[in-house]
Formats: structure tokens, C-alpha cells, sequence
């Protein structure tokens, strides 16, 4: 009896990467999976607490 | 000079490279510097001598830092009026409106992206390395493997992410790793690679890269290939993404060969990965970076002597042999009396330390490197053989990986260019998809060469190309470009260090 | 339990007793007969706290004809000596218990809409209220004509309103809110469905309020004229239901107000500290023969709307909206789904069909504006920078990040951590 993961392996490939991949960071890191067919979807992301790491840190454990 | 700052902006490390690309090309700028006004970027900047002596309203880390530096005021005022234009065609994300532009429709955090592409099973980390481990527990939390991009994150936050990846059944790749190669498709810097038997576990981007594009130039291919991250042999990380990654290999019909490629580490750890490596009952090639004996035996192990090494036996057990390479007789230029120094300048860690491994017998010997027995400098310039790896944290503060901005290697060059007791330079060049290495090393190498002419000698350039020739920028191409430039370019990265140790003056027996 | 957890409990609780507030207006007051405190030299104004001496544009002639309205001076030179010798108080509508759009200013004599809680248990019979002036009268003028129509209104024609409305037994209000948004209303820029319902409703109440036939004329047409009227009473339910949501350990945002000069924000959990930062310039669509120069600094108390799921976190449902503000229905979808990833909760009674009738998402949680970067977006009024000119246009604008940021280190501050 297979488990759940080793189907979805099947279909998505040893790594899962073929099922879609989003970027979190440099855009640039989308070309490559789009270029090989990928579904990718890139996160327009910011810094939280506007880039202020310590204050990134409180909220992170407020959180 | 001018320096601009633009409240509450932020743009990403490739948006930033894009800008100051867009306002160097304006004549008379000189250079053009664009950061996040964040403290550890406001210090690179007072090193380069880009900040101003006194900021009337001091930068905040959400605001966006441009300077210029130009030959006039003109041109200066030029510069900064380009950034306004081109980022003003660029809203950023929380812009409301945009006059008339259609407004960037993507989503803002990784639930809206999953809301958009439910199917996703994997994620790219790449933002800044404080922020790198939240946004991969996240993409953990949410059932997503991970490869984190980032440097810059904490061995204790790598642990915590890697132990919650093995409860999940996901995997944490990296950090600080550049490039892996996953189901056929390349990520990172990572290029074109034929799609065959062999799976590999690196530790990380260059050293994976001229691994895989080994196996491809020898006639093999690679399945898989897995960056694990430097640190993940460490007893801290237990291997975690090693083990789990062999196990997923493992489990692919398709993969009939392995490779481990480690770099550091504990000894324990290496052999736990190596044994369960073996358990796979595939044949294993294993390498320790910069071993090239005294390791144990380990039944259905073959260890390698060095990366190329590694890539040849793992090519055979795929059933693949390849005759040996074709390299042109050395010749060594006739040196300047001053010449005497080997100098290293790379983009790629585990390459810089398997030169660093092969140079042992170089006295004095230093490298920014941590490594035992040698002399830590992270100066450009040293009064001996010196080798920098200029990928490695310290210098990525603030700025694009080597790997993608050869600027700050450009200017390593240029140092080396005007030091008179350097005798040979030996650099890695990466042909990936968004890299640009000959173009923009150009300048450089012309002035390596023609500057130590002018003082009498010459200083011998040896290089190692990883890419294959299925890369949009073909290796053989890049090869023939930096020839032109009078660089000797070996088949190989440990061919490259033998050919630059061969040409010091003196030779073999001048160590 | 960990103190994320009991953030997350306090969260849901105030979420909840903001969305179960319902407001119903109940009368309409001269404003010192609702603030019994307020002092017989006092004006209330929109915003966190402001000094005189900082006030400008906008806010500055409309406390300047407050002064006149009321009588305390004859002439506008009069009135500034009596406030530049600080003979005459200000208090913020929000700490007198009441709201206001635009300067805000409420003067002791000025008629003020009294709305109601019915929802919430522990706050049954709790009042707030919004100055309810006739359309079309800009607040800051004070020649004679325009203060002798206030003056009008005063005496005749808002007791008259008031009458009716209580004869009535009330409207309610949030019934009207909950219509009115399935009818293209955001209930701030938007308040032609909600005022055409209020007005219908208090119609057969209006005709039997025992007014001539020119004063029931002058008083339909100044409920009427502009569509805007309805907006007080939502603002000023608005306020009962943020008031309401006070909650320990709660990070959800209960008030969100600008004053021409700062604007600031209010936590459930933190009580009645405001946590400021420089009011921004709104950018948006001004009306012709004005320009970005002219534009005054954000003001008014009407972002409490958003903090209620209202406004602009409504803009999905009030498509009509974007030819006034500049911007397009995609940005009111965008906008609206991007609010939910800072909000706590989806309204149960106010939705939206443009979504699939989805709640209007609700109870802003500060933790999660500074972790995902997504500012609070506001539909503003942009007012000129001068007095006199009334507004000059409309736009959207974020809440500056830098309120969240004091709040949330304070927050966190306040337990120890830093």
C-alpha cells in the first residue's frame, strides 16, 4: 500500500517542484523554472516592520 | 556626489542591480549605488566611500539609498534624474495608483500566492538573510519545500528549520545554496544539464554546478541534484537535508548512481551520509572537498580524490567512460623579478576551498576561508599566495552575489592588476542563464595583462569554466572569449589549480 | 498559554464586539447636551490631540468659524486673539465620545446626530455622535450668509430632524449600513444608497414633524443635497463599535484619525494612547484648477471606518467610487483582498456581492500590518492647504507604517520585550 507522498510523486515529480514553485525574493529566480514549464508565482515581497530586523523580531514573536 | 533617499520604498537586490546598470550608462557616471538604507548597508556604503558625511534626515531600513558619482554636476544631476524615471515605471508593490500604469497585480504574501497556484509544492527563498528563516518556516508550515537563496542565516535557525522540514517530510535546501537542479528543472544559477541517471547531494551552488556540468561534458547525466547546504554536515544540522534527500533519491526509479559531494562538516556526520548513501543500493561516488585521502572505507563507496574526480567515477557506474581531457602544453610567462605570488579570486566557496586544499604546500598561505593551518585574511591583497572566496557572507552585505554581479570581483581583478608580486591568477567563471562573465570581466583582464607588462613581466591568468554548452551562454563560447583574453582555461576546476601551481615561478619546485 | 496565543483569543474577541455592535440613531442634540463636560469655551476637532498654534489649512478656518458660529467673537480677528491667548479649549471628537469628517470641529451649540448601541450586551444605551451640518456648507467659511444658514439650521431645522427621529423611535443604522453596501455604498465617499434609504425611512416621521412647508423643503434638501449626509451616522457607529472592542492583550486597531499635522492609532489593548506619525499628502484625483501643490496634510476622523470594515475596505462593493478617486475596479478588488490579510475577521452582516457576498474584512491587526508590509488603505478627502476653498479632491491613500511600528513596540514594551 502506497503512501500518500509516493503518489503525489508521481505525479509531481521526486521533488514536487513540477506542480509549481513560488518565488519569495529576487524575481529573477522565476526565469529558469518558467523557461523548463514550471507554473511559478512571484511574491511581490517586502521586509516586515519596514526592514527593521529587531522589530521584525518582536512582531515575529507576537505572532 | 549625490545621494538621494526615497521614503518607504523597497526594491529587491535585483531591481537595485537593474537601476545603477540603468544610471552607469549615463555618460559622465562615474558609479551608481543603490541600497536599502539598513544599517550593515549604510556601513558598506561609508566603505566605499559613497556616503555622505552628514544625512540631514538619516535613512530608515524601508527607505530606498541612490548615489551617484559622476564627473560634474551635471551629469550627477542626470543620473538621479534617470533613477526617478525608471523607478517611477516600476511602482513597487504597495503603490495605490500609478497613473495610468497597469498596477502589478502579484500577491504580497505566500497565502495569497498559494490562493493564486494551490498546487505549489515548492519554494525559493532568496529575500535578505535576516528575514530568510521566517519566510522558509512559513513555506514549511504551508506543506512547501524550500530552497533558501539567502546567506546570512544562523546555524541555529537552519537546525530549527531543517528538524521541522524532517517532521513535515519536506526539505530545507541551503542555505546559501545557488543552485540545485530538481525533476529536470534548473533552479538558481544553475544550467542546462542533461537529464540522466546520476543523483547528486552537494553542499552547495559551485560546487554543484561544475559537478553537474562535468557529467554532462563526459557524456553522463544527472536525475537530481540537491544543494544541501554548507553547514548541513555540521553535528548542529545532523545532516538533516543529506539524509533526506539520499532517502528521496533513493525512492527514484530513475537514479542508478549517486554522488555526495561535502564540504566540511563533522567527519561523523559525512560517514552517517555516506553509509546511508550506500543503503540505497545504488553505487556511491563520494568526495569530501579538499580530501584527497585518509578517509574510511565505506562498503558501495568509492571516494573521490577531487570534484572532477568525482564526476568522472560516477559517469563510469553510469556506464559512461569519457577519454581523459585534451590540455594544451603550460607556458610559463617570464616573470618580473617581483612576481612571486599565486592569487585566487572566486565566486564559488567549495571551489575556492579545493583550491585552498591543493595549495597546502604554499608558504605564506592565506584565504578568508576559515580553514585550519591557513592565515585568515579577507583583504583583496596579501603579501603571499592568497586565495578569497568573494561569495562568502562578509562581502555579500548590502549587495548581489558574485555569482550574478562580477563587480566586486571586477574590482578585485583591478587590485590584483596593479600588484606587482602577483604572479599567476586563478579564477572559477560560472556560465549559467543570468550570469554575464566574460562581458563583464573584460576590462579587467586586459588590464591584469597589459598593466603587469608594462611593469616587465606578465601575469599568468588560469581560469575553470562550469556551464556546459547547452547553456544559453555556451561554455565553449566563453571558453574562446576568455582564451582571446589570454587566460589559460583547464577542463577542469582541480586541473585549473595544478596548471596555476605548475606556473608559479619556480614551478613545482619552487614551493 | 503563550502570549501570541492570548493576542490571538484578545484579537477574536475584539473582532467580535466590533462586528455585534449595532448602532441606531436615536436623536439629534446640541453637542454640549450629549458632552455634558464639554466646558462653555470648548470646540472639539477631528484627529489625535492638536494644539492651536499647530493647526492649519483646513482644520484652522474651521475652528476660526466655530468661534464666530457660536458667537464668542464677531470678527475673524477677534476669534484668532481669543484662540492665541488659549481662551478657548480643544478637545479631539474622539476623546468627547464623537467623531467628524473633514477639520471635524463640533462647537457646544452645533447639532450633532446621537446614535446608540443595541448590539453589544455590556453597552446597551452607550452614545457617540457626528456633527450633522447641512450639505454643502463648507466648514470653514464664515461670511455672514453661510453662518446664518448654520445658524438656521441650528434653530430650526435639526431639532425638527431630531423630533422626527425620535418620534419614530430611531433608524437603524446599521440595518441601512448593510443595504446600503449591496447597493455600491462604501458608507464614506459613497453614501448616495444609504442617505436615499435613511431619507425614505424618515420620511413619513419628516412630514409630521410639524414644519412649514419652506423649512421641510430647506431641511429634506440639506439631508439631500450631496448625498453625503448618511455618512455621520455611519462614521459616528463606527465609533460606538470600535469603542466597544476594548480588549486586554488586543492588538486590533480601534481607531485610525489625522488632524492636517499627525495622524494616529489606537490598539483595543492599549487603551487611549495614540501612536502618531507626520499626516502624508494624499495623491489623488483633484478637481479642476488644482494641483499636488495644493494640497493640505490628511484629515478627519472618517478612517474609522476602514478600522470598521467600511470604506475603503469596501471599495470592492462601490465600483462607482473609482471615477472619483483616480483608480480602477481592479485596485478595489486588490485592495479589499489585500485587507484581509491584515484584518482578523470577516464582517457576518456587512457584505460585499461583488465578492460572492464575503464579509468586509474587519478588526485590523497591527502585528500583522508591519509583518506582511500591508499598510491600511484609507479613502481620504483632500482638503486644500489654505482655508476656504472646501475639498479639493479625493484619493487613497496607506496609513503611515511608522503608527503600527510605535504601537507594536509599545505593545510589546509594555510586556517586557525588547
Amino acid at each position: 500500500m502506497r503512501r500518500d507522498d509516493e503518489y503525489e510523486q508521481d505525479v509531481y515529480g521526486t521533488f514536487g517542484v513540477r506542480a509549481g514553485v513560488v518565488v519569495l525574493g529576487l524575481e529573477v529566480l522565476a526565469e529558469s523554472p518558467r523557461a523548463a514549464g514550471v507554473p511559478v508565482v512571484v511574491v511581490a515581497w517586502e521586509p516586515p516592520a519596514g526592514g527593521d530586523e529587531r522589530l521584525a523580531r518582536i512582531v515575529a514573536g507576537l505572532l | 556626489m549625490r545621494a538621494m533617499i526615497r521614503a518607504d520604498e523597497y526594491r529587491d537586490a535585483g531591481v537595485l542591480r537593474g537601476l545603477t546598470q540603468h544610471m552607469e550608462a549615463a555618460a559622465g557616471v562615474r558609479r551608481a549605488v543603490a541600497m536599502m538604507g539598513a544599517p550593515r548597508n549604510l556601513e558598506v556604503l561609508r566603505k566605499m566611500g559613497l556616503a555622505p558625511d552628514y544625512w540631514p534626515v538619516p535613512p530608515k531600513p524601508c527607505d530606498l539609498v541612490v548615489v551617484a558619482q559622476a564627473d560634474d554636476e551635471d551629469a550627477v544631476v542626470e543620473a538621479m534624474r534617470r533613477a526617478d524615471a525608471w523607478l517611477a515605471a516600476r511602482p513597487p508593490a504597495g503603490a495605490l495608483v500609478a497613473q495610468g500604469t497597469p498596477l502589478d497585480d502579484a500577491p504580497r504574501t505566500l497565502a495569497q500566492a498559494l490562493a493564486r497556484q494551490p498546487e505549489a509544492h515548492f519554494a525559493l527563498v532568496s529575500v535578505p538573510g535576516a528575514f530568510a528563516a521566517r519566510e522558509a518556516r512559513r513555506a514549511l508550515e504551508q506543506g512547501l519545500s524550500v530552497m533558501v537563496t539567502s546567506d546570512g542565516v544562523s546555524e541555529d535557525d537552519e537546525a530549527s528549520l531543517k528538524a521541522l522540514a524532517d517532521t513535515r517530510g519536506l526539505l530545507v535546501l541551503g542555505p546559501d545554496c545557488g543552485a540545485a537542479i530538481l525533476d529536470g528543472v534548473p533552479l538558481g544559477f544553475a544550467g542546462a544539464v542533461r537529464r540522466g541517471d546520476i543523483g547528486v547531494v552537494a553542499a552547495s551552488g559551485t560546487g554543484l554546478v561544475e559537478l553537474a556540468s562535468l557529467i554532462h561534458r563526459l557524456g553522463g547525466g544527472v536525475s537530481h541534484a540537491v544543494g544541501a547546504g554548507d553547514r548541513d554536515l555540521a553535528e548542529a544540522i545532523g545532516g538533516r537535508t543529506t539524509l533526506a534527500a539520499l532517502d528521496r533519491l533513493a525512492g527514484d526509479p530513475a537514479t542508478k548512481t549517486l554522488v555526495l559531494l561535502a564540504r566540511g562538516g563533522s567527519r561523523a556526520v559525512l560517514l552517517r551520509a555516506a553509509e546511508r548513501a550506500a543503503a540505497a543500493g545504488r553505487p556511491v561516488v563520494a568526495h569530501l572537498v579538499g580530501a584527497t585521502d585518509g578517509l574510511p572505507a565505506v562498503p558501495g563507496v568509492s571516494w573521490a580524490t577531487s570534484i572532477a574526480d568525482a564526476a568522472r567515477r560516477a559517469c563510469e557506474l553510469s556506464g559512461v567512460t569519457a577519454p581523459p581531457w585534451e590540455t594544451a602544453a603550460l607556458v610559463r610567462p617570464d616573470y618580473a623579478p617581483a612576481q612571486r605570488w599565486l592569487r585566487g579570486l572566486y565566486v564559488g566557496g567549495t571551489l575556492c576551498a579545493e583550491a585552498v586544499a591543493r595549495c597546502r604546500g604554499l608558504a605564506p598561505l592565506s584565504s578568508n576561508l576559515g580553514l585550519d593551518g591557513v592565515t585568515h585574511s579577507a583583504r583583496f591583497r596579501m603579501p603571499g599566495h592568497h586565495l578569497l572566496d568573494l561569495g562568502d557572507e562578509g562581502y555579500t552585505r548590502g549587495r548581489t552575489h558574485p555569482v550574478l554581479d562580477p563587480s566586486l570581483r571586477v574590482d578585485a581583478m583591478y587590485n590584483a592588476a596593479n600588484d606587482e608580486a602577483v604572479a599567476v591568477l586563478l579564477f572559477d567563471v560560472v556560465a549559467g542563464p543570468e550570469t554575464e562573465p566574460v562581458e563583464a570581466l573584460r576590462a579587467a583582464l586586459t588590464a591584469v595583462r597589459e598593466r603587469s607588462r608594462a611593469r616587465g613581466g606578465e601575469i599568468a591568468m588560469v581560469a575553470a569554466v562550469a556551464g556546459t554548452d547547452d547553456d544559453p551562454q555556451r561554455r565553449c563560447a566563453v571558453v574562446a572569449a576568455l582564451e582571446a583574453l589570454g587566460v589559460t582555461v583547464m577542463p577542469d576546476h582541480v586541473t585549473a589549480v595544478e596548471a596555476a601551481l605548475a606556473l608559479l615561478p619556480g614551478g613545482e619546485e619552487g614551493r | 498559554m503563550r502570549l501570541a496565543e492570548r493576542i490571538d483569543l484578545a484579537n477574536a474577541e475584539a473582532a467580535r464586539r466590533l462586528t455585534a455592535s449595532r448602532a441606531r440613531w436615536v436623536d439629534v442634540r446640541p453637542l454640549r447636551d450629549v458632552v455634558l463636560d464639554l466646558g462653555a469655551y470648548e470646540l472639539t476637532h477631528g484627529g489625535p490631540p492638536l494644539l492651536w498654534r499647530e493647526m492649519g489649512g483646513a482644520q484652522r478656518g474651521a475652528v476660526l468659524a466655530a468661534v464666530l458660529y457660536e458667537g464668542w467673537a464677531r470678527t475673524p480677528a477677534e476669534a484668532r486673539g481669543m484662540l492665541d491667548r488659549a481662551e478657548v479649549s480643544l478637545r479631539p471628537n474622539h476623546h468627547a465620545g464623537g467623531v467628524g469628517t473633514g477639520a471635524g470641529v463640533g462647537s457646544p451649540t452645533m447639532p450633532v446626530c446621537v446614535v446608540e448601541e443595541r448590539g453589544v450586551a455590556d453597552r446597551q444605551g452607550t452614545l457617540s455622535w457626528a456633527p450633522l451640518a447641512p450639505a454643502g456648507v463648507d466648514a470653514g467659511a464664515h461670511d455672514a450668509a453661510t453662518l446664518a444658514r448654520r445658524r438656521r439650521w441650528r434653530e430650526a431645522i435639526a431639532p425638527a430632524l431630531g423630533r422626527a427621529v425620535a418620534a419614530r423611535g430611531g433608524l437603524d443604522v446599521d440595518a441601512v449600513v448593510a443595504r446600503a453596501l449591496h447597493m455600491g455604498d462604501e458608507l464614506v465617499h459613497r453614501t448616495g444608497a444609504s442617505t436615499a434609504l435613511a431619507v425614505a425611512a424618515l420620511a413619513p416621521a419628516l412630514t409630521a414633524a410639524g414644519l412649514d412647508g419652506d423649512a421641510l423643503r430647506e431641511l429634506v434638501e440639506g439631508l439631500t443635497e450631496g448625498e453625503g449626509f448618511f455618512g455621520a451616522l455611519a462614521l459616528a457607529a463606527a465609533k460606538l463599535a470600535c469603542d466597544g472592542a476594548q480588549v486586554e492583550d488586543s492588538t486590533v486597531v480601534t481607531a485610525m484619525s489625522r488632524n492636517g499635522v499627525r495622524c494616529g492609532v489606537r490598539l483595543a489593548g492599549t487603551g487611549e494612547r495614540w501612536f502618531t506619525a507626520p499626516a502624508p499628502t494624499v495623491k489623488g484625483r483633484l478637481r479642476d484648477g488644482y494641483d499636488d501643490a495644493d494640497a493640505g496634510r490628511d484629515l478627519g476622523d472618517s478612517a474609522l471606518a476602514e478600522a470598521a470594515g467600511l470604506g475603503a475596505f469596501a471599495l470592492a462593493g462601490a465600483p462607482a467610487l473609482h471615477a472619483r478617486l483616480g483608480t480602477r475596479n481592479a485596485d478595489g478588488l486588490r485592495v479589499t483582498r489585500d485587507m484581509a490579510e491584515v484584518t482578523v475577521a470577516r464582517h457576518p452582516r456587512y457584505t460585499l456581492p461583488a465578492l460572492d457576498f464575503a464579509g468586509a474584512p474587519v478588526g485590523i491587526d497591527a502585528r500583522r500590518v508591519l509583518d506582511t508590509g500591508i499598510l491600511p488603505v484609507i479613502g481620504a478627502t483632500i482638503e486644500h492647504r489654505e482655508a476656504g476653498h472646501g475639498p479639493i479632491g479625493a484619493g487613497l491613500a496607506r496609513f503611515p507604517r511608522e503608527c503600527f511600528t510605535a504601537a507594536i513596540e509599545h505593545f510589546a514594551d509594555a510586556r517586557g520585550i525588547r
